[in-house]
């Protein structure tokens, strides 16, 4: 009986293979299930992004280092079985947490960094943990020597086929809930491997609770949305949309944040303003936002034609239960990237009498790539002669903040360097309007009343616009003294592609208004320092620079791969297959890397300082395509720079990383789990930090550019080691 | 690998220390947090600053102002909870004198007050600073920060008035962020102006003590008042005060005789439950009367509180009917086009006000009475 259990009970090799495979896969799937959940608790920032996904990577280097210790444990088995029933279970728990945080607060309050940072610990951590620490116990049990590399390349093949899995499949097909019932479904399966005869029932009746609660995934949703009754939720590449009604009324809703709501009638200048300038039968060119209201509104001009281009096709969609505004056949709608959409506009020699940009402020790195001097360039180029480009700021009724100010004054410095003749309209939202034509002797104010007059000639009636906005749009006081700070006032920064300065104004625009802007500097620091002061002592009582060396390849491996993102989107817009393909070329170099080194086992200590190498020479590659590669303008090199050199920095980045990773583990001559361990603690401690100081610090201050010269940086410390460790032999 | 002995690691830990802490020093300013804001230094020379009007000295150099309900102690060297009042030397300052952020010429409807003196103009000013912190604060610009930290111009309240004549605005209001914060300028400023013959108007959360409003009814001739809630667990969550003193002053407006009609900001899931706007309306009648004149505005998602859609307008028009049903004659909704601005009659049902936003469009009273059936219509009038 005994012998039979024990032969019952002793997993055989497959099984550990399949398991870390799993929770290769569970911690990439539920990690961007939970970043999600985040953006939508939290919001959709890159502070955001950056602290949750870095929170992420440091919990997991702790989990490994847990994991470690959890070796020593007598019954490893029993622990397999009992973090796979955990990460079944755990992410339902997260889920509502992060949907029952706004519930702590005052309520439709938007949280600050302060309570972003705390949420975010708290709900993160726990699963980040307990994943990776299953890792070294895992590998604990396979018998091989170089089992490190094993684990990894098992692991990354889990996480490869989870991070397709969500971008190409889950993502389009289930809600964030139905994501964790698979994987949660998944992990119970593998429990039931490990199980001891006495918790045989347990996964089974878990699995039974899971298939039962996906009622709870409305109830728990419905907190984010007081006073709402959701009609619509769905998941989309980009956001979570929801579709609510309060009462009669319509709202839309991005991650919690209404988008729009029946009755708002803010679209009117949005349409008319620029529309006066141009005749009727004008053609339209429309970026964001149409199926709100402004479509229609631009429809009492009677334009030639509308193409209006929109990234996310769900919100396409939802214009059946809006005001069906698409069905008209002077429209044609777009799904995709607006910049990219006048690219091709102008290669193709289309071009427009009137560009409306209906977007948010530039609020990420995407957003801001909408109000840079690159763009307003590539849309002066598909304007006529007269054509006019037109979009909104924040603004402020009576006096605008510091960073509200620098803001404006950065993006009327780009526009002012394309278009020569501005206009320039105070409100709560300020308006730009821009043309290469003269405005004549035209003021704002001035415009502003023609535009009453011309409506009238048109016979077009605004219920908003002419009575409420207007007197204030054409108040010549509110005017100069607008006019005064922003066109007039001290010199600021162009925003640019490279140099985002928009987006860093708003981020601190972001941050006071939330209550955070020290408070967020102290963190990043407190962080970072932590985690650098805590690897130098891990270092110093191991005496042993290798970690440091395979520190620094996670932290030069994760900026790497977030600048080359970040470089395709300012080149070639936002394109998500795209992206989610760089994303597994990522994840796929690092499994090719650790392979080859497997291969060629020989001269470990060359190998790892090769790839230091080759990570150094593609940062600087990396670093000249930047700077010089944004001005590419030929078909020929732009397609060769995105089929060709972005995918091969990727590829190349990630098999000099995973190379390394697993070159080390054959130098520190070791299987042991505490050595498994280490490494993944020094690369996922590298990566947290990359991400951390890349997304809070370095983008928004330095562009992409600086992130890559402190990969520079980091990277040239990393090779200084190896040079002294190659002389002491 | 050898560990090390453990005057080894002491040794390596202490090292990178001193090595974090060095690049934290030697890291330029600009990329490091600021440092805990010293306290600017203020001398009581300043034009822009003036003792304050109320406040008590008390031992040891402490002052307990007087201003308003905070009634906060203040220390030497340090400000009250609005941050505009610091205490030198044992003297109570406002740092709000004579330096307003914001100059504008609005219509009087915008304040709003819709029987007041309709179709004129009111030269608008505002000083930074509130005492309050209201979530969803549509001027947090200038609410939420000080004097001191703002652009300011430079507007004794001689020029205040001197403008005002020059843009012929029959009025002043003292608006846009907390006009109690700036009272010393504000009274100041009313006194001049009442005698070139200009109006005042009080824009203002309420939250001022009593004898400060005492005397500030000598110089204002129309209080725009906004009541948030009726329930004090909502003003403490939203607005960070309490509502009996908002009471009182609303109470003490109308028997001085100042021209008052409140506003009320509904917003979804907080003050739009019709049971306590029905309290609010039966309070208002009882203690201030029918005729006083209330605005219900739609909320729509502002500073901090961004993640509530806005009011429905249906919700709004309810509220209205809850608060004609309830005896009020004149009851308004804002921020909504074309709905519910129409001063009526309360005799003949009449519309003997219409406006186009915030334009006037046609006005039919005579010396205060409604032209069709004579009946006085409340309000401030030519």
């Amino acid at each position: 009986m005994c012998e039979r259990m024990e032969k019952m009970s002793l997993p055989k090799i497959p099984k550990i293979m399949i398991s870390l495979a799993v929770i290769g896969f569970s911690s990439v799937v539920t990690q961007l299930v939970l970043i999600r959940e985040g953006m939508a608790t939290f919001g959709g920032n890159e502070l955001v992004i950056g602290l949750g996904l870095g929170l992420w990577l440091l919990s997991s280097a702790s989990g490994a280092w847990l994991g470690i210790w959890l070796t020593k444990r007598k019954d490893p088995h029993h622990l397999l079985f009992l973090g796979h029933i955990l990460l079944a279970t755990i992410p339902f728990f997260q889920l509502a947490g992060f949907r029952a945080w706004p519930l702590l607060l005052v309520r439709g309050e938007i949280p600050g960094m302060g309570s972003s940072a705390v949420g975010l610990s708290m709900i993160l951590m726990p699963y980040a943990l307990i994943c990776a620490s299953l890792i070294p116990l895992a590998a604990s049990l396979l018998p091989w020597r170089d089992a490190p590399s094993a684990v990894y390349l098992i692991d990354l093949g889990g996480e490869i086929i989870g991070g397709l899995g969500f971008s190409f499949l889950f993502v389009y097909l289930l809600s964030h809930w139905g994501v964790m019932m698979v994987v949660g479904l998944g992990n119970l399966a593998l429990a039931m491997l490990f199980s001891s005869p006495r918790l045989r029932l347990l996964p089974p009746l878990l699995a039974t609770a899971i298939a039962l609660s996906l009622p709870l995934n409305l109830s728990t949703l419905s907190w984010q949305m007081p006073g709402q009754k959701i009609l619509l939720h769905k998941n989309t590449p980009f956001a979570q949309l929801s579709i609510t009604r309060s009462g009669q009324q319509l709202n839309v809703l991005s991650g919690g944040i209404p988008l729009f709501s029946s009755g708002d009638y803010r679209t009117e200048a949005l349409a008319h303003i620029p529309l006066i300038q141009v005749g009727e039968g004008a053609r339209v060119l429309l970026i964001g936002g149409g199926v709100f209201g402004t479509i229609l509104e631009i429809l009492k001009h009677n334009p030639s034609r509308i193409d209006y281009v929109e990234l996310d096709p769900v919100i396409l969609s939802m214009d059946r239960q809006i005001y069906r505004s698409l069905s008209r056949p002077s429209i044609h709608a777009h799904v995709g990237d607006g910049r990219l959409f006048i690219k091709k506009a102008r290669h193709a020699g289309i071009r427009y009498d009137c560009l409306i940009l209906d977007l948010p402020d530039p609020e990420n790195i995407y957003l801001n790539r909408f109000y840079t001097r690159e763009f307003f360039e590539e849309a002066r180029g598909i304007l006529t002669p007269g054509g006019v480009i037109f979009f909104t700021l924040t603004g402020a009724e009576n006096y605008l903040d510091p960073e509200g100010l620098a803001l404006n004054r950065s993006v009327y410095a780009a526009l002012g360097q394309v278009f020569d003749h501005i206009l320039l309209f105070p409100g709560e939202t300020h308006y730009f309007l821009a043309s290469s034509r003269s405005f004549g002797t035209a003021t704002a104010s001035w415009v502003g009343l023609e535009i009453k007059k011309r409506l009238a000639e048109r016979g077009i009636s605004t219920r908003w616009l002419v009575d409420y906005q207007l007197p204030e749009m054409t108040d010549p006081q509110r005017i100069e003294r607008l006019k005064k700070l922003v066109a007039e006032g001290s010199e600021e920064a162009a925003n640019s592609d490279l140099a985002p300065h928009a987006f860093r104004h708003l981020l601190n625009l972001w941050l006071k208004k939330t209550g955070g802007t020290e408070k967020i500097s102290w963190l990043i620091l407190a962080i970072v320092a932590f985690v650098a002061l805590s690897f130098c002592i891990l270092i110093a009582y191991q005496q042993d620079s290798l970690l440091g060396v395979t520190f620094s390849s996670g932290y030069t491996g994760i900026s790497l791969e977030l600048s080359l993102l970040f470089l395709f989107q300012t080149i070639f817009g936002y394109v998500y297959l795209w992206i989610s393909l760089f994303v597994t070329l990522f994840m796929i170099g690092l499994g090719s890397g650790a392979l080859a080194a497997r291969k060629w086992k020989n001269d470990p200590a060359r190998q790892t300082f090769i790839q230091d190498l080759v990570l150094f020479l593609l940062i600087s590659l990396a670093l000249w395509l930047t700077m010089f590669g944004r001005s590419l303008q030929a078909d020929t090199f732009l397609s060769i720079v995105q089929c060709g050199i972005i995918p091969v920095l990727i590829f190349g980045s990630a098999l000099a990383v995973g190379w390394q990773f697993v070159a080390v583990s054959h130098y520190l001559n070791g299987a042991t789990p505490r050595i498994t361990g280490q490494l993944y603690l020094a690369d996922l401690a590298g990566a947290s930090c990359g991400t951390i100081v890349t997304s809070l610090w370095l983008l928004p201050r330095f562009g992409i550019a600086g992130i890559l010269i402190s990969a520079a940086v980091v990277k040239s410390a990393s090779l200084l080691i190896l040079i002294r460790m190659r002389r002491r032999g | 690998m050898m560990n090390q002995t453990r005057r080894e690691f002491l040794k390596s830990s202490l090292w990178a220390f001193c090595g974090a802490h060095a690049l934290l020093s030697f890291l330029p300013p600009w990329l490091l947090p600021t440092a805990a804001l010293a306290e600017a230094s203020f001398d009581p020379k300043d034009p822009h600053l003036r003792e304050a009007y109320f406040y008590d000295r008390l031992e040891g150099g402490l002052t307990k102002c007087g201003t308003c309900p905070n009634s906060c102690l203040i220390k030497p060297g340090q400000r009250g909870k609005c941050k505009t009042r610091v205490n030198l030397s044992g003297k109570l300052y406002s740092i709000s004198y004579g330096n307003p952020c914001t100059v504008n010429v609005d219509p009087v409807e915008k304040k709003p007050l819709l029987h007041f003196y309709p179709g004129t103009l009111a030269f608008s000013l505002a000083v930074a600073g509130c005492n309050f912190h209201c979530l969803n604060c549509q001027n947090w610009e200038i609410s939420q920060t000080t004097p001191d930290k703002t652009q300011n111009f430079d507007l004794p309240p001689d020029q205040v008035v001197k403008l005002a004549k020059h843009y012929n605005c029959s009025s002043i209001a003292y608006t846009y962020s907390e006009a109690t914060t700036f009272y010393e300028y504000m009274v100041d400023i009313s006194t001049m102006a009442h005698k070139a013959g200009i109006k005042n108007i009080y824009v203002s959360n309420g939250y001022i003590s009593p004898p400060a409003l005492e005397r500030l009814c000598t110089v204002i001739d129309a209080g725009s008042i906004n009541l948030k809630s009726f329930s004090d667990d909502i003003y403490f969550k939203l607005n960070g005060g309490h509502l009996e003193p908002v009471l009182n002053t609303l109470k003490t407006l109308r028997r001085r005789g100042v021209w008052l009609e409140i506003i009320n900001l509904v917003i979804p899931t907080y003050t739009d439950d019709l049971e306590m706007i029905k309290r609010m309306c039966g309070w208002i009648v009882k203690n201030l009367g029918p005729d006083c004149p209330l605005h219900f505005s739609r909320f729509t998602p502002k500073y901090k509180l961004a993640k509530l859609p806005p009011t429905p307008v249906e919700i709004l028009q309810q509220a209205r009917e809850v608060g004609i049903r309830e005896g009020l004659h004149h009851v308004y909704i804002g921020n909504v086009p074309g709905m519910g601005e129409e001063v009526i009659c309360p005799g003949c049902r009449k519309v003997v006000i219409k406006r186009r936003g915030y334009t006037l469009v046609s006005l039919d009273l005579e010396n205060g009475k409604c032209r069709f059936c004579k009946q006085p219509v409340s309000g401030r009038w030519e």
